[in-house]
């Protein structure tokens, strides 16, 4: 039996600002499995980051909303737990990964320190009492997992001390301390370099195929993406236009922004004129009636403005696009 | 950086060695003076309270009395003959408790007010806050001065009337910081690796508003000794015949100006005090922002 550890369900989320409400999301469903990597991938602003801090129930309390939709993790509605229960899923439950590795650590402990914090939760949460020597020397094991090769001396050093690609090793150090059922990475790599980002991304595909824990992946690169993804969601103005198993999305997009992505990537094998790029940018005006990508479409004709199109199931994947079938939403 | 790399690098700036040099001398001589003191009472030897002074500072000499400044009496002598300098010195163990004391209590009150109002937000903010506002609509003062006649005139009520009046500037700088530093993202990775608000508050947000409170809580020393020796200079510190800074100002006034000596010294040792605390106060700040 394949069980689901994150089930999203119909999930609407709404910005207020002092000018208009902001649809982030509108009706996303996906799941991950036991085990499984999802990558969510999308473009500045399509809601990516929104998906993470709901499942993390960190939407900032004063202008956003969940207006409709669930988030089931092992079968329970974190939108609708209790605080202590929130805090009992956190942490060895559901971990997460930021974007900026400087900022989520703080800047006034020592990384053996807020990793202790991080054992301490989890022998709390398990009621496996860890003592304190062991406990300083799986801090050192642990971060030399994470290919720290000078785990004693990083130890006692402070964040500052550490370059961008420690700090990210350090975070992901504290997820395995952890040891957490879902991982979500909100754009682990993109504050790093390109070399210390594939170091990372070699890193993280190891941990994920050592300790099969479940992974949401939150990425703008479709190329990084697919490789540490087993699956895709395509994102765009707050739906998911494409979702499929990664390879195939890569392959053989089926929606003309996911096929519009894939055409802009550099390619370093051929020289065949400029790098392709999607044209215009994302229009908020009329997103609730029409296909979100239509404006920017080079396929879209006059079915494309009527609706918003259906998800359409073709065997693995899915698409909302009106050129497999003239269906809208209701 | 290590402690004494620290205060070493304080050192180099003059307002701030000297505000650090006033500072330590102040409180070491209190401490030195204070364990005489305890020891003597304990003891019942109450004169070791004075092996370190030149003079006896309870000892009347009518023959010595209102002598001015001198090489035997730096400070001159007050009505009763007795050495001033040896009255401020055996004085200095109070104010330095008092105010480590108010201080101390400002910061746990503040603390425990401050913090969950600025973490929690909502309700709690409301309450905490408004609360806090009910203290500071009081003329602290007045207020200090009302708690500490109702309660009777002893070192103890005097700490507990200040410390009435001074949480509720720690409140609002905890409460500020609070929220400061809770939209810092380590406080979210803190909160999604499972760690409870409690620890959250205790461990993070404590820690890093600990730079503002000490200098904050710097400056505030000489606050709290001025403001009790407003309260002792009018008539509500220790009782007679023990010295105080404040009665020691306030007594010496029916003399003034012609026997100047018996006010101005003794306030002048509080200006001084006070000064010391703000000038280190200043130089921490400024060492914590990195610019020293």
């Amino acid at each position: 039996m394949v069980s689901n550890i994150l089930e999203v369900e119909g999930l609407s989320v709404d910005y207020k600002t002092p000018y208009q409400v902001v649809h982030a999301l509108r009706d996303v469903s996906f799941e991950v499995g036991q085990g499984e990597v999802l990558s969510v991938v999308g473009e500045s602003g399509c809601g990516k980051s929104t998906i993470a801090l709901t499942v993390s129930r960190l939407l900032p309390a004063s202008n956003a909303r969940v207006k409709s939709g669930s988030v089931l993790f092992r079968g329970k509605d974190i939108l609708r737990t209790s605080k202590s229960e929130m805090d009992r899923i956190r942490g060895t439950g559901i971990f997460m990964v930021f974007q900026n590795p400087f900022m989520s650590l703080n800047p006034l402990m020592k990384v053996r320190d807020q990793m202790l914090e991080a054992i301490k939760v989890r022998s709390a949460k398990s009621k496996i009492r860890v003592v304190h020597e062991h406990a300083e020397t799986e801090i050192a094991s642990i971060l030399k997992s994470v290919r720290i090769g000078d785990a004693e001396d990083v130890m006692q050093r402070y964040p500052h001390q550490l370059s961008g690609g420690q700090n990210q090793r350090v975070m992901l150090a504290m997820a395995l301390a952890e040891k957490p059922d879902l991982l979500i990475a909100d754009e682990p790599t993109t504050a790093l370099d390109v070399t210390t980002q594939a170091q990372v991304l070699a890193l993280l595909r190891d941990i994920i195929r050592d300790t099969g824990m479940s992974v949401v992946f939150i990425t703008h690169d479709l190329v990084v993406a697919a490789s540490v993804s087993d699956r895709i969601a395509v994102l765009y103005g707050g739906m998911i236009q494409e979702m499929g198993p990664a390879v195939q999305i890569l392959t053989a997009p089926k929606h003309p922004y996911t096929a519009g992505l894939i055409k802009s990537i550099p390619s370093t094998t051929k020289a065949d004129g400029p790098l392709e790029a999607i044209k215009g940018t994302f229009k908020l005006e009329g997103v609730e009636k029409a296909c979100a990508f239509a404006p920017r479409c080079p396929l879209a004709h006059d079915a494309c403005w009527k609706g918003v199109p259906a998800f359409i199931p073709m065997g693995e994947r899915s698409v909302r696009c009106l050129n497999y079938g003239e269906r809208y939403e209701q | 950086m290590s402690y004494l790399k620290s205060i070493r690098k304080l050192a180099t700036r003059p307002s701030s060695c000297i505000g650090l040099v006033i500072v330590v001398a102040f409180y070491g001589w209190a401490l030195v003076e204070g364990i005489l003191q305890v020891a003597g009472t304990f003891l019942h030897v109450p004169s070791l309270g004075w092996v370190l002074l030149p003079y006896s500072p309870y000892k009347p000499a009518i023959s010595n009395s209102l002598l001015p400044p001198s090489l035997t009496h730096l400070m001159g002598t007050d009505d009763l003959g007795r050495d001033i300098w040896s009255r401020v010195l055996y004085a200095a163990p109070t104010d330095a408790m008092v105010s480590i004391l108010v201080i101390a209590g400002g910061i746990a009150i503040g603390g425990l007010i401050g913090f969950p109002a600025g973490y929690f937000g909502k309700g709690v903010d409301e309450v905490n806050m408004r609360v806090t506002d009910l203290f500071l609509a009081f003329p602290a003062l007045i207020l200090a001065l009302t708690i500490e006649a109702t309660l009777g005139r002893q070192v103890v009520y005097a700490i507990i009337a200040l410390v009435a009046v001074w949480w509720p500037s720690y409140a609002r700088l905890l409460r500020g910081e609070t929220l400061k530093i809770k939209n810092m993202k380590f406080i979210d990775s803190a909160l999604l690796s499972g760690l409870p608000d409690v620890a959250i508050i205790g461990k993070h947000v404590v820690r890093y508003s600990l730079n503002t409170l000490t200098t904050y809580a710097t400056i505030d020393l000489g606050n709290t000794i001025l403001v009790y020796s407003i309260l002792s200079f009018l008539g509500l510190g220790v009782p007679a015949p023990a010295p105080e800074w404040g009665t020691m100002v306030a007594s010496g006034l029916e003399y003034f100006p012609t026997q100047w000596w018996y006010s101005i010294f003794p306030g002048l040792v509080i200006t001084v005090v006070v000064i010391g605390a703000a000038l280190l106060g200043d130089g921490l700040r400024d060492m914590f922002a990195g610019e020293l």
